[in-house]
């Protein structure tokens, strides 16, 4: 007879409550009639993100000491609970700006049911305590990014988006797995404790099957957080996608995929911790290397943005790649503003896609921030905070990043991110550039292709959320740092 | 309560800012004006609230600290927007926001019918709200900050009518003198910082004491270097004469009332470090020394009204510095207040004169103005004999007791003294040879072709109230103390900034500096008389003292050729030598490079799968090795 776990309910509540909100979604893609069926899946998923938001948040205070549950299958702490809320936010403005997307119709529930699943997972994933959950949940959501990265089955860039993002993820899964697999081949263990403690007992630090493993998993994960060099799918799936899917990629699966990361770094493998230092900080001085070099030539803005986010995957493995409380620390403060510059970088290009209804290049950008005045600040403002200058939480972000590295010696590692922050400004302020300081002539033409279709109050609202969450993160630093450092003390440093 | 109205008193202003700025041509100018007008007096009730909640405590709990929030917390590192109100805080609030309230009111009238009247009274809002950020900081990093913004707003004023040249060249003056003052003050302030480990005053004052004599001083020094930049003293004062290319209601609120007497305000702050290093004391109170006798020396020749009004500014702050330097803080305090309110009114009634006469300034064509207008003329004359020092009026209170409290300090006690007085008797001479050349006699054919009435009086009701409310305040607003037989200034300040024994004169030595600065003041008043009003004697030449007074001991030429023409010489030369061959050739190259290499990086990108799954792979294939072979 197989023996039944207790199960902890309230702390899978945040996933069973999406999980419910995607099995209620897709019900209604039959149920309910073709008019209204927009509507009420929405407004079902959004619900179910702001169930997420409050069960997560009711999480946090109430896990002080953080516990494994569920037959040691799931962390219940406020690392996770943390990191689920910054999820579900993204979520529930990942619904805002799809409302207005150009989608086929036809199969809108069931974008709107994946949506939800793939937060679901991603809830489940950062909780993930063993090898088992963690490869479970990781495929969980990934399936759902593959699905909703084609959604847009009529257009081909769409289609090509989600068959690279499958192949070239199954690839990466497959690292994972592999990893996975040699671990518990190393090791006999499956939990991230007794992975730990067998490495110790057993004096298994220089096993050959244990460090391959831990060099496959590392590519796994590094893979969904798309850090150079596993990260050669991103730019393409981020352009091809549909944009508020870009949006909710860029944001909420870079935050699980490092979140994840650096749990499974400190959890499992302390004892390696000389070998994965030195890994994730080579991984990071490739990311902000090839990141910001690429982004300096593009001219698709979805495209450069994606180059973007792969070099702060490149500064928030700074973070990581320290290992130490205050870089853990630095990690979750860096990615509350970090979601919502990425996120609000994108809907802002989805507006302006709206808009002229080809994609948006540098050159098209062109007056925007004229014609539209608050989405030119708010662009203007992820730029800044992209680049990280004062008044944006970003600032603050890249501050404790660089002072997790320096107070772990690496002074070279801080050399580095200031060197490529040098190099982005070019390429952001190019946006700012772009949209207000073109000759007239230029302005005019811009504004005559592109006319003026209604303003959209959603993704103005979501737009509007994540201005104030950036430029908010920079003067509320204290209590943010606060929750960062709770949620940080659940790992075992 | 006491909180509250410091916050409102804080804010008031900075909400007026911000509500003209965003309104924009939506609203008239003139309720521009009120707004800016009420905004500020808002802040005198926050203020007055403020000092009644002090008042009811007992004098040794009279000091609180508000924070509003917390930014950044490490250790005992808190940088914060925290306010402090106590005893010195309160004052200076009262002074400030009190005055200000009436120099803006006075710029209703005075600003009338100007083409950026909206930006005006943004700037003096936004004025007044950075001085009282510095007076009301809690923390070093808030003192610094409302510092560096009253040199911004100044900036912005000074320069204000930036269609004249002059106007643009002065405020860049004012700002780069001050930044100089602002760079040794915040260096100051570092070291501090980080030996402290804390930006609060008290963890700051007391680690002092843990640092090498050597390292106090430098410290005093920075501070001394910030003081003497926004107080206009000796040697970063030439700024201030300049600096009256402003508006005349600017002159009064930052030239004479608030501002410029930040320095001393900062002395008093700072005082547990100037105890230290009291050498640096002995300095501030000697450029205070010196700063007044060379003040009042180029006072004598100068011809333009506001000007000398400015340099008679500078030889009263050096009045105050001289007190504070040598440790009678109250007594620098108190001449502080009172010359706000006899210096804005001196300002001030320069300003109708100004003003009735479309714009003119040199005192040479404005003789006899006085005739046609009575009141200006009396309130010119009480703020003369205030700032003299003549009894009853508010001077005589607050200046004799810094005079005698240089007679306590040593053998260098009596040349501070001699020094003060014989700054009394210039005061007299030159502030009543600005009197009696401009208001006495008939009317000059200058003044009478262009002497414009305003409705028949001599102006509008928003400018002669407040010249009226500050002509009482001059007469009256020195009775608070009179040394050392009532002294509620100096017991109001005790917890804050307590005067230092040796600066405590005895009764005698007030009696004998209170009559001979008098006496002095007198001489000075009658031989002004003789030679300007009697005209009995003729103005008495000496060639070459003439040319230095008039060339103002040479400052800016000799600033010219120490400062300006050397860096401009370095300047020319990386220039040529180094920014266009390595700079401006390097440069684009570098730019060039890099966007190469990301082309580069470009191509790797090359769209197919193939390719993608290489890269992981390899990526993989690396780490596994490097791990295999270092594990």
């Amino acid at each position: 007879m197989i023996h039944r776990p207790s199960v902890d309910w309230f702390a899978l509540a945040p996933a069973l409550i999406l999980l419910g909100a995607s099995g209620l979604a897709l019900l209604e893609a039959v149920l309910v009639p073709r008019g209204a069926r927009k509507v009420v899946a929405a407004a079902t998923t959004a619900l179910g993100f702001l169930g997420g938001i409050v069960a997560a948040i009711w999480l946090y205070v109430d896990s002080v000491h953080g516990e494994r549950v569920i037959a040691n299958a799931l962390y219940r702490d406020r690392w996770a609970a943390l990191a689920i809320v910054i999820v579900c936010c993204v979520g529930l403005a990942s619904v805002a700006v799809s409302w207005s997307e150009r989608m086929s119709e036809r199969h809108i529930a069931e974008y709107y049911a994946l949506l939800a699943a793939a937060g679901a997972g991603m809830a489940f994933f950062v909780g993930a305590a063993n090898l088992m959950t963690l490869f479970l949940s990781l495929e969980w959501f990934s399936l759902c990014l593959y699905v909703m990265c084609a959604v847009d089955s009529e257009l081909e860039g769409s289609l090509e988006a989600g068959l690279k993002y499958l192949i070239v993820g199954s690839f990466g899964s497959a690292a994972l797995l592999f990893g996975s697999a040699l671990v518990y081949g190393a090791t006999g263990k499956l939990g991230f404790v007794e992975i730990a403690q067998a490495t110790a007992t057993g004096g298994l630090s220089h096993d050959a099957l244990l460090v391959v493993g831990l060099a496959l998993v590392l590519a796994g994960l590094g893979f969904k957080a798309s850090a150079a060099p596993f990260h050669m799918w991103t730019p393409d799936v981020y352009e091809g996608a549909p944009t508020p899917v870009t949006a909710f990629m860029s944001a909420a699966t870079k935050t699980v995929a490092l979140v994840v990361a650096l749990r499974v770094l400190v959890t499992a493998f302390p004892q390696e911790a000389r070998l994965w230092t030195w890994a994730v900080a080579g991984i990071a001085v490739a990311s902000l290397a090839i990141g910001n070099l690429a982004a300096l030539v593009q001219r698709d803005v979805k495209r450069m943005l994606a180059y973007s986010s792969i070099s702060h995957a490149g500064f928030m493995l700074i973070a990581v790649a320290t290992g130490t409380p205050l870089g853990g620390r630095a990690l979750m403060y860096y990615l509350i503003p970090y979601s919502a510059i990425a996120f609000g970088g994108f809907a802002v290009v989805a507006a302006r896609e709206r808009e002229l209804g080809v994609p948006v290049t540098v050159d098209n950008l062109a007056g925007f921030g004229w014609e539209r005045p608050f989405l030119g600040i708010s662009m203007t403002l992820f730029m800044l905070g992209s680049a990280g200058l004062p008044f944006t939480g970003g600032f603050v972000g890249k501050f404790y990043a660089f002072s997790a590295a320096y107070d772990h010696g690496w002074i070279w590692l801080v050399i580095v991110g200031v060197v490529a922050t040098i190099v982005s400004l070019y390429y952001y302020l190019g946006v700012v550039r772009a949209m207000y300081m073109r000759p007239a002539e230029e302005l005019r033409l811009a504004a005559v292709a592109g006319g003026s279709p209604p303003r959209e109050a959603l993704l103005q609202a979501a737009v509007g959320a994540a201005f104030v969450v950036t430029f908010g993160s920079f003067f509320a630093v204290q209590p943010l740092i606060e929750l960062a450092r709770h949620a940080a003390s659940s790992l075992p440093f | 309560m006491i909180p509250a109205g410091a916050w409102i008193c804080l804010l008031a202003p900075l909400a007026g800012t911000l509500a003209i700025t965003l309104c924009g041509t939506r609203i008239s100018r003139v309720t521009a004006a009120w707004i800016s007008t009420a905004s500020v007096a808002v802040a005198f009730v926050g203020a007055i609230v403020a000092f009644a909640g002090l008042l009811g405590e007992t004098p040794h709990k009279r000091s609180h600290l508000s924070t509003a929030w917390t930014w950044l917390e490490a250790g005992t590192f808190k940088a914060g927007l925290s306010v402090l109100v106590d005893p010195l805080s309160v004052f200076m609030m009262l002074i400030v926001s009190g005055v200000g309230m009436l120099i803006v009111l006075y710029s209703v009238g005075y600003m009338d019918g100007d083409d950026e009247e909206r930006r005006y009274f943004a700037y003096m809002s936004f004025f007044v709200f950075s001085m009282l950020l510095l007076v009301q900081g809690g923390n070093l990093l808030i003192l610094l900050a409302g510092w560096g913004l009253v040199g911004l707003s100044s900036y912005l004023l000074i320069g204000f009518w930036h269609e004249r040249p002059v106007a643009v060249a002065a405020a860049k003056k004012a700002f780069i003198m001050n930044a100089l003052g602002d760079a040794t003050m915040a260096l100051a302030f570092f070291v501090l910082i980080l030996h402290g480990r804390s930006l609060d005053f008290g963890i700051a004052f007391a680690t002092s004491s843990h640092l090498s004599s050597t390292a106090v001083n430098l410290v005093a020094l920075g501070l001394l270097g910030g003081a003497v930049a926004k107080s206009a003293q000796i040697p970063l004062h030439t700024w201030l004469p300049d600096a009256m290319e402003g508006p005349t209601p600017v002159s009064a609120l930052i030239h004479a009332a608030t501002m410029v007497t930040a320095g001393v305000y900062l002395i008093a702050r700072t005082h547990p470090i100037f105890e230290q290093a009291r050498t640096i004391g002995l300095v501030a109170a000697g450029t205070g020394a010196l700063t007044l006798l060379v003040a009042g020396l180029v006072a004598l020749v100068q011809t333009d009204i506001k000007r000398v009004i400015a340099y008679s500014t500078m030889s009263q702050i050096g009045y105050m510095f001289l007190g504070a330097g040598l440790g009678a803080y109250a007594n620098g305090e108190f001449h502080l207040m009172t010359h706000a309110f006899f210096k804005a009114l001196l300002f001030m009634a320069a300003g109708l004169v100004i003003h009735a006469l479309a714009g003119e300034q040199d005192i040479r064509n404005m003789q006899g103005i006085g005739r046609l207008m009575p009141r200006t003329r009396w309130a010119f004359l009480i703020g003369s004999l205030a700032l003299v020092g003549l009894p009853p009026f508010a001077g005589f209170f607050s200046k004799d007791s810094i005079i005698a409290a240089a007679m306590g300090a040593h053998w260098y006690g009596w040349i501070f003294w001699v020094c003060a007085l014989v700054g009394t008797f210039l005061t007299g001479l030159y502030t009543f040879r600005l009197y009696f050349i401009v208001f006495p006699g008939e009317p000059s054919p200058f003044v009478r072709e262009h002497y414009d009435a305003h409705h028949g009086k001599e102006g509008p009701w928003t400018m002669t109230v407040p010249v009226g409310i500050l002509a009482v305040l001059a007469v009256i607003g020195g009775w608070i103390q009179f040394a050392p037989l009532w002294t509620p200034v100096t017991t109001w300040l005790a917890p804050v900034a307590r005067t230092l024994d040796i600066a405590e004169p005895t009764s005698w030595e007030e009696g004998i500096s209170s009559a001979l600065a008098v006496a002095l003041g007198l001489a000075g008043v009658a031989v002004a008389w003789m030679l300007y009003a009697k005209r009995e004697r003729a103005v008495p030449v000496v060639p070459t003292l003439q040319r230095a007074l008039e060339h103002k001991f040479y400052f800016d030429e000799l600033y010219d050729a120490l400062f300006y023409r050397p860096s401009a010489a370095i300047a020319e030369w990386s220039r040529r030598g180094f920014e266009e061959p390595v700079v401006l050739a390097a440069g684009p190259e570098l730019g060039d490079e890099t966007q190469l290499v990301g082309r580069g990086v470009r191509r790797l990108q090359t769209g197919l799968i193939r390719t993608y799954v290489l890269a992981l792979a390899g990526g993989l294939a690396v780490l596994a090795v490097v791990f295999l072979s270092v594990r």
